[in-house]
């Protein structure tokens, strides 16, 4: 990938998620998150992780900020409009852009490669990827070295699974709900009697 | 040069053969309803899907005055394109693809998920409540039966040993995956029935409540554009299910191998598109909780457990293939 291709792409990247937080809509701000990771995903692909490309593109675009989206057109929202608040929001906003990006700045200077984040020397990871394609040394790394991190994963989605099914769990007992299995297994000697009058 | 030649050798076929997808579909249906068909233009109706087109091209485009004009206009635009974009990586037969990715099952799975968005955004954004809640069904829709596919997918990787399309055609030279994975094959289908919106899935569309769904406000080329977007993503799908589970380019018998794969891989093709024709005139329309439940109480779980039985049956023949 050319270094023109890789500016432009994070040129674009950055003014989307620049506009994002700017735009007054908040469907337009989801649709550029969206452009976003799109964007991220193709210069992803640039370096030579397509695997990480396209999960990204599956699981955040496909999943996630189609279910933001789906939040944010049936909640109604009315389109900001600038007041007192405003200013202490903006202020908020810009406080946060700032250290995030200086984080950044300072990651970048620290030259990646050399970090080493675990017990893990990094000689085998560059074995790893010379002889398998990308998609294979994910695996052997992931459930080799860092089984224990995907596990705990795991358990931390499944909380939140439960966490979310307990929230919105009310079970009522005069809900008129039907029950397939029960219109189906109703017999016509059970269905049917005679009713009895007394005169 | 020769990339935009291959691409227009891709794109050309494509939309004559979604131009006759939809006069077969009208013949068809006209043939189990015991009617004609269309058979005044052309050689009997032959030429009927250009004066649709025609038609179409002619028509004014009307732009709604309250819509959000910039993504109502790149909304058919973007489905358009996208159902295009998935055909980069499908193998038409032995060495007869554009780019043979090693993810390309990956991609042609990206590619169907982001083609939500068209219809999502289309119907937001021509601010109608029947195009907007034609869109919320068909996304919904859309987005919970791609959980299922994604499990019988990985099914289908497994067995294959990798997410290469020419891979997994080629693990197929013993037996095609429709024998040995039969019930997840069938499930696959009537998932992709519901990804492309087609009957009896096709709740987005109810005429009856919503209309038209969420090409409501459309008219003319935007039209179009959704309606080549839809038939040809329903090509796709049935391409995608021949290259999973009936082996692409293979013949049925190795005597048979002198005829081209290509013209295997179309019949095949063909078999599925018929299928396709077939259930939207012999079957009623599902109700919108009846389809939930199929997809998230139904088709999920068994997925899910055919996956596990797949892999554990691998594990333990010491079958697996990598």
């Amino acid at each position: 990938m050319s270094d023109i291709s890789t500016f432009f792409l994070g040129c674009l990247i950055l003014s989307s998620s620049f506009l994002l937080l700017r735009v007054k809509n908040p469907v337009h701000s989801v649709l550029l998150l969206v452009l976003v990771f799109v964007n991220s995903a193709v210069l992803l692909i640039g370096i030579g992780v397509e695997f990480l490309a396209l999960m990204l593109i599956i699981i955040y675009v496909g999943a996630i900020a189609i279910l933001f989206l789906f939040i944010v057109m049936m909640l109604d929202l009315k389109i900001v409009k600038k007041d007192e608040k405003f200013i202490s929001l903006y202020s908020i906003e810009i406080i946060l852009i700032k250290s995030f990006s200086s984080a950044l700045l300072f990651l970048v200077f620290l030259d990646f490669h050399s970090m080493s984040f675990s017990a893990l020397d990094t000689n085998t990871f560059w074995f790893f990827s010379e002889i398998l394609t990308d998609l294979q040394c994910l695996g052997q790394m992931l459930y080799t070295y860092y089984f224990v991190y995907f596990l705990l994963g795991g358990i931390l989605l499944l909380i939140g699974m439960v966490g979310a099914i307990v929230l919105t769990l009310s079970t009522k007992k005069n809900s008129k709900a039907q029950s397939v299995f029960r219109q189906l297994s109703r017999k016509m000697e059970k269905a049917t009697f005679v009713a009895k009058f007394k005169n | 040069m020769l990339l935009l030649l291959k691409i227009l050798s891709i794109i050309v076929p494509l939309l004559l053969s979604v131009a006759y997808f939809t006069l077969a579909e009208r013949k068809i249906m006209g043939g189990i309803q015991r009617r004609k068909g269309p058979n005044v233009v052309g050689y009997e109706g032959l030429l009927q899907p250009l004066a649709d087109g025609l038609k179409l091209f002619a028509k004014e485009t009307i732009l709604p005055s309250n819509a959000d004009l910039v993504i109502f206009i790149l909304a058919p635009l973007l489905t358009f394109l996208l159902s295009l974009m998935g055909w980069a990586v499908i193998p038409f037969g032995e060495n007869l693809v554009v780019s043979d990715i090693k993810v390309g099952v990956l991609y042609l799975f990206a590619i169907s998920s982001l083609s939500v968005y068209g219809i999502i955004t289309s119907g937001w954004s021509s601010n109608s409540k029947y195009a907007f809640l034609g869109a919320l069904r068909s996304t919904a829709q859309m987005v919970s039966y791609e959980v299922s596919i994604s499990f019988i997918i990985l099914c289908v990787a497994i067995c294959a040993g990798s997410f290469q399309l020419v891979e997994i055609i080629r693990a197929q030279e013993e037996i095609w995956f429709l024998v040995p994975l039969f019930p997840i094959f069938i499930l696959f289908f009537i998932s992709s029935l519901a990804e492309t919106n087609r009957h009896p899935f096709d709740l987005p569309e109810a005429e009856a409540e919503l209309v038209s769904g969420y090409n409501v406000e459309y008219s003319a080329m935007g039209f179009a554009l959704f309606f080549l977007g839809e038939y040809a993503n329903i090509l796709l799908m049935s391409s995608f299910c021949v290259i999973l589970f009936l082996g692409g380019w293979l013949p049925p018998v190795s005597l048979l191998s002198f005829i081209p794969g290509s013209i295997w891989f179309g019949l095949k093709i063909s078999f599925f598109v018929i299928l396709f024709i077939w259930f939207r005139a012999i079957l009623p329309r599902y109700r919108y909780d009846q389809l939930m439940s199929l997809g998230w109480k139904i088709f999920l779980p068994f997925s899910l457990g055919y996956l596990l039985l797949v892999i554990s049956f691998l594990l333990s023949f010491n079958w697996i293939a990598w």
